[in-house]
């Protein structure tokens, strides 16, 4: 049994603002074992974007506790603790004024382990994805799926043990996510991170993860951990197999039977 | 997240009153000589009882300067922005002119104008319509052209005419850009009219601000100079408020 | 957005026109426009008979400006000097005053309306008292000329810091990255475009500003001259001296523009 690499015991957040109070988030607990591919899917608005921010110390909880690798987040959370994640975003988030290279580099420069040998890892990492000979060029003249690559090799340049990916191929095309899908599993596969992965897209979620946390909103909570019993490595075939059917109709009455809930 | 609005005036009245504290107590309290910087609670006095005679009525020629100037002028830039932006040469050949014509210091020809036209403060007006014009025409032309090619192309699958395309969809987009150019020209409107009067007349209130600093009467002419900033930032926030009502609507 | 365009670097979106896109059109149009322009002028006043104390040819003032042009220089370098070090301080305090009001959101809104009054108001109303405190020299003119340049500056560079995208903000975050390491890195860059901005607009009241104080006191400089050959009717070298204006002013303008365009490469 894998030990616990990042777990959320009893987290709640409440967002003040002059107009109101918001209940983001309502005794959340989530443990994510070592290498292990987790995802969390919900509504919008159900929390989950905070929640992936509470984990990187981004956001801090209004009450609850996080530990990683057993240790206990304090007011203020060590530079080493921050450098075990990567963090990649839902919209590519490139600094425009810097080239693919620098930015990619970024995290090095600040968590201060730039070196030579960097500038060869940077090289390699932009050859396994094929673009290398954008190295240089700007961010404003690649298409949508080329800066998400490069967010992605961004976010694992300086070797996180844990990824957290806030709905990173949502702005992309089916086809195009698709790929991404099967090449983060493929990563993982080599690397074995511990992922964290937020989507609203069910389909993803199952192919993806070995477990998926189901959230609902109004206050955001866990409603749901679901096992998804599919070995790995998982392909695309995987999707017209009759369980995956049936876990996509059990999370989408999750949730759309908690919406109806609501409405009434 | 909206600021409530009572904290939006809160704010800054509060500051008022500590300047105003503030300078009173430095003043006072060093003695500094009234040809200098005399206390505020002076230069209210000195507002209030000469506003009457020696403000009011220069105040109003002033007013009359900045506001024929910009209801022309405005209005004209525009419609020169709308009429060359339909003509790509035009646009190429004008941009750099007028371009030339918003960096140069258009008050420069104000002595020249003096000259031909004499000291009518009634014409002065048309130094503030040159100097807006080129500002409204140029911001106008740049919010026009920035127009996003995805709107162009939506209107192009609607087989919208140009016309149509213009007005539905290039002027709004446009809208913020000419909101700019309005609030600079202005800003510039009371330049313009300032340096008219510091050049030469009898009337308005650069006028006497001349003639204040000469009798060293130092509290009027920093009342006047008051005055001329209200003036003009009570016309920056009519048209940042109908920006607001305006803009908002359409985008 | 599919996976052919990968392939090929997404090409700039073209402006209204393909026209405008010949380098060439874009430099031979407007000096077109302009001789067009010269030309007309010299018609009408040759045509109508114009004196030339009223207005002078277009040739007559440029054969004024290079006769004249020993007595023109002394003026312009002292209009360049105004300018140039006036403009300098100006820009430098209002970046600064705007970096810092924007790390005080408290201070933004209770200081803006006053930016907004400093803006809207002509400075240069203060110059006929200053020169009384201070002399007919060139400081109560620099003076002017940076307080009613800083304003417009301060004003854009606190746009731009307070308009930084919050993800950018975030990804310092997500590597707790330093404040000054955030600064540097990410506000800066962001915030230049609006600081560029407000520096373009600062050459205009700063140059305006400059001719402005120089037509009130004293005798030096180009407005001043513009002032005394009006007065004497000598309308060509007062046309010459406004030329002078321009080019300076353009000089100005054109040189924090190389500055903007160096500085911001990476904008489309």
């Amino acid at each position: 049994m894998n030990s616990t690499k990042i777990k959320l015991d009893k987290i709640n957040k409440i967002f003040k603002t002059r107009r109101q109070t918001i209940n983001a988030l309502s005794d959340i607990n989530i443990e994510v074992y070592d290498s292990e591919f987790i995802s969390i899917v919900g509504p919008s608005g159900c929390g989950k974007s905070t929640i992936i921010r509470i984990i990187n110390d981004i956001i801090k909880p209004t009450s609850g506790s996080v530990y990683i690798d057993g240790q206990q987040f304090g007011k203020k959370v060590s530079r080493d603790l921050i450098r075990k994640m990567g963090f990649i975003f839902q919209q590519p988030n490139l600094l425009p004024w810097l080239t693919v290279k620098g930015n990619i580099e970024l995290p090095l420069k600040i968590f201060g382990i730039y070196s030579k040998k960097s500038i060869e890892k940077t090289d390699q990492l932009l050859d396994m994805m094929g673009l290398n000979e954008y190295k240089n060029a700007y961010p404003s003249e690649l298409s949508g799926g080329m800066t998400q690559r490069v967010g992605v090799l961004r976010a694992m340049i300086h070797e996180p043990e844990i990824l957290l990916m806030d709905e990173p191929f949502g702005s992309l095309d089916e086809k195009l996510r698709e790929q991404m899908d099967i090449k983060l599993l493929d990563i993982w596969q080599k690397l074995h991170q511990t992922i964290v992965f937020i989507t609203h897209n069910i389909v993803e979620a199952i192919l993806l993860a070995s477990r998926i946390y189901v959230m609902n909103t109004n206050p955001g909570r866990i409603v749901e951990v679901i096992n998804v019993d599919f070995p790995y490595p998982r392909d695309m075939d995987i999707l017209i197999e009759p369980k995956f059917i049936e876990y996509q109709n059990k999370i989408v009455d999750l949730i759309g039977e908690l919406h109806l809930k609501e409405i009434k | 997240m909206k600021v409530s609005k009572s904290n939006n005036i809160l704010a800054p009245l509060i500051i008022l009153a500590i300047i105003f504290g503030l300078m009173e107590l430095i003043v006072r309290g060093l003695d500094l000589p009234k040809t200098v910087l005399p206390a505020p609670s002076q230069i209210i006095v000195a507002l209030v009882t000469n506003f009457r005679v020696d403000i009011w009525p220069h105040l109003l020629w002033t007013l009359r300067i900045i506001g024929l100037g910009l209801l022309i002028g405005i209005p004209l830039g525009l419609l020169f922005a709308a009429v060359f932006s339909q003509f790509n040469i035009l646009v190429s050949a004008t941009t750099p002119l007028i371009l030339i014509l918003v960096t140069t210091p258009l008050i420069t020809i104000v002595p020249l104008f003096m000259l031909w036209v004499g000291f009518n403060p009634g014409l002065r007006f048309i130094i503030v319509v040159i100097q807006v014009v080129p500002i409204v025409l140029l911001n106008t032309l740049t919010g026009f052209r920035k127009v996003q090619q995805k709107y162009l192309e939506l209107a192009r699958g609607y087989a919208a005419s140009k016309f149509q395309t213009f007005i539905k969809i290039t002027f709004p987009n446009a809208l913020p850009q000419v909101f700019t150019g309005i609030k600079l020209g202005c800003i510039f409107s009371t330049i313009a009219t300032i340096s008219t009067e510091f050049v030469g007349g009898k009337v308005g209130l650069g006028y006497r601000v001349l003639y204040f600093s000469s009798m060293l009467e130092t509290a009027l002419v920093y009342a006047v100079i008051i005055c001329i900033g209200a003036t003009g930032f009570i016309l920056y926030s009519i048209v940042n408020m109908l920006e607001k009502r305006i803009v908002t609507w359409i985008l | 957005m599919s996976d052919s365009k990968d392939k090929k670097i997404k090409k700039l979106p073209y402006l209204n026109g393909s026209l405008l896109n010949k380098k060439w059109i874009n430099v031979f149009a407007p000096l077109l426009l302009m001789l067009v322009i010269f030309a007309i002028w010299q018609a009408l006043v040759v045509a109508f008979k114009i004196p030339i104390w009223a207005v002078d040819t277009p040739v007559g003032v440029f054969t004024q400006l290079f006769t004249k042009f020993d007595q023109i220089l002394p003026h312009a370098l002292i209009s360049i000097r105004t300018l140039f070090t006036g403009y300098l301080i100006g820009v430098a305090v209002g970046i600064v005053l705007g970096g810092v009001m924007s790390n005080f959101p408290i201070v933004d809104k209770a200081l803006s309306p006053y930016v907004i009054f400093l803006v809207c108001t002509p400075l240069m109303t203060l110059v006929p008292l200053m020169m009384i405190w201070l002399g007919f020299g060139l400081l109560p003119k620099i003076i002017a000329v940076i307080l009613q340049t800083f304003p417009i500056v301060m004003m854009n560079t606190a746009t731009g810091f307070a308009n930084v995208d919050i993800e950018r903000k975030e990804l310092m975050m997500s590597m707790k990255a330093g404040r000054i390491a955030t600064f540097f890195r990410v506000l800066v860059p962001s915030a230049l475009p609006n600081i560029f901005t407000g520096m373009k607009l600062g050459c205009i009241f700063a140059t305006t500003t400059t001719i402005a104080v120089e037509f009130v006191g004293g005798n030096t400089g180009l407005g001043s001259q513009i002032i005394k050959h009006t007065q004497y009717m000598r309308t060509g070298l007062a046309f010459a001296c406004i030329f002078t204006v321009a080019i300076i002013s353009i000089a100005l303008y054109a040189i924090v523009t190389l500055g903007e365009r160096y500085a911001v490469r990476w904008k489309e």
